[in-house]
């Protein structure tokens, strides 16, 4: 199940030439390395183009996004215990 | 020099777009749903297709067809993403693009074959592109003309190429049936079986006048169908036509029979319609409401301006005019307004203070909104009404007035 979240983050990230791949991210406490970006997409909030990253790291799945206009990732969403 | 159109079909597009965001759904059966668990199925995954889920179904039906079944709430912001990625690979290869929807485009690749090599070639570079940056594989039909490039994308399901080369035309032809082409429906196939005609080599031989006589001016471009004729050019999106009519609808979380309720949701869906008309400078003089009753019977009932507006308040107090003296004959499954006779709006200032006082409030709104999204000002009433997403309208297009930020 997909748990919708919307909680500030901070995001360790390579930003290369018309690219940005997050590496790992800490979120409540604990730090996770991401394993693989399985897609990104784009949406609109006001003026700000968000970037959304669909990321895992072990068993799990999060949706992490990018806002250019301040800097600032949030954790939006996490799909967990889908493996077995 | 016969023209080398393309039609690409993006397979299972949006339940494809959700098993590439989350590893997790690959090769399970999944389908895409609206925000709640009461919309239709919009796509299913071929996993799913497997077990005979289809696109339109319900929940209960799927569910009892495939007990696996994963429910996955359709995020429209990943399809026009990676519709826009789509659109870049086939800009590579041409300019002439026609968006027929958001999974589905039309190619005319005539002009590019010195560069590129034969239409075939461009498909297969093209579908290569596909699957390495969006992560997807699509169908693709290459042909004379659209008609029969749609009809050669649906030959090969899913990840195919099919080639119907000028000359075997006749062949594909002469015994397809005719409800296989792209705009002949179920009920335009039952009225040409009532005339004898099954196959599209039928239709291509039958009389012009009797075609005529039963269908009106179509009966000649019904006859040309079935020779597999179509002169019908690849439109990009800057030559679409202006929008003739804007509007939103939605499913209700739950039916209702409770006006109260509709009145706030027939709000929010006038000021979507409101917001859209202005940013595309339009102004329309028809409002109609739409409902769905809870057994999926459907009317809609329309009411005209005195003059043309595209203030979401107007719009919503009319489409209330028409709802108000109503008699539901049963609770309410989803409720849609949309506003016809649209013109381009002359951006004449009026004459009346309450009226240009009007203006300025809604254009602060919309500044304000523009700068921090939709609904940061709004009425009152529509606060209690939670955020949810739409499903992604088949109209939608990347520019111009179907473009929808979701």
């Amino acid at each position: 199940m997909t748990m919708e979240l919307k909680e500030l983050i901070t995001v360790g990230a390579v930003f290369s030439p018309g690219q940005v791949r997050p590496a790992w991210f800490m979120w409540r406490g604990r730090k996770y390395p991401v394993s693989e970006v399985a897609y990104t997409w784009e949406s609109r909030e006001g003026m700000a183009r968000l970037m959304h990253f669909s990321v895992v790291s072990g068993p799990n799945v999060y949706a992490i996004a990018y806002n250019p206009v301040g800097s600032s990732w949030e954790m939006r969403g996490v799909e967990q215990d889908w493996r077995g | 020099m016969a023209r080398v159109i393309l039609h690409i079909d993006m397979n299972a597009f949006f339940a494809s777009v959700e098993q590439v965001a989350n590893p997790k759904l690959r090769g399970r059966p999944i389908v895409v749903v609206g925000s709640d668990h009461r919309t239709v199925i919009t796509t299913a995954s071929y996993e799913a297709r497997a077990f005979g889920v289809k696109t339109g179904m319900t929940i209960p039906e799927a569910k009892k067809l495939c007990r696996d079944l994963i429910l996955v709430i359709g995020d429209n912001r990943k399809y026009t993403t990676a519709n826009a990625r789509m659109l870049d690979v086939f800009y590579r290869y041409t300019p002439a693009v026609e968006v027929f929807s958001i999974d589905e485009a039309f190619l005319d690749v005539t002009g590019s074959m010195k560069l590129f090599g034969s239409g075939e070639e461009i498909a297969r570079r093209i579908k290569d592109d596909i699957k390495r940056e969006v992560g997807i594989t699509c169908s693709v039909g290459v042909a004379p003309n659209k008609l029969l490039a749609k009809l050669a994308s649906d030959m090969m399901k899913p990840d195919g190429l099919t080639v119907i080369a000028p000359g075997r035309v006749d062949e594909v032809m002469e015994d397809l049936p005719v409800g296989e082409l792209c705009g002949i429906g179920p009920s335009l196939t039952g009225t040409l079986a009532a005339m004898g005609i099954k196959t599209c080599g039928e239709l291509g031989r039958s009389s012009p006048s009797a075609l005529r006589t039963r269908f009106g001016i179509i009966g000649e471009r019904l006859r040309l169908m079935g020779l597999g004729v179509d002169e019908s050019e690849v439109s990009p999106v800057d030559e679409e036509a202006e929008a003739r009519s804007v509007g939103h609808s939605m499913t209700l979380r739950a039916d209702t029979g409770d006006k109260e309720e509709l009145s706030m949701h027939l709000l929010h869906l006038s000021e979507k319609v409101g917001r859209r008309m202005r940013r595309n400078g339009y102004l329309g003089n028809t409002v109609t409401l739409t409902l769905r009753y809870s057994d999926f019977r459907t009317f809609s009932q329309s009411m005209r301006f005195r003059k043309p507006v595209n203030d979401g308040m107007d719009v919503y107090l009319l489409a209330m005019k028409l709802l108000t003296p109503m008699r539901l004959a049963m609770k309410v499954r989803l409720i849609g307004v949309s506003v016809s006779g649209i013109i381009k709006d002359p951006m004449q200032v009026s004459l009346f203070e309450d009226d240009r006082k009007r203006a300025a409030v809604t254009s602060a709104m919309d500044d304000i909104n523009d700068r921090y999204g939709e609904f940061t000002v709004t009425w009152g009433s529509l606060l209690a009404r939670s955020r949810r997403k739409g499903v992604i309208a088949p109209a939608w297009r990347p520019d111009g007035s179907r473009r929808v930020e979701y």
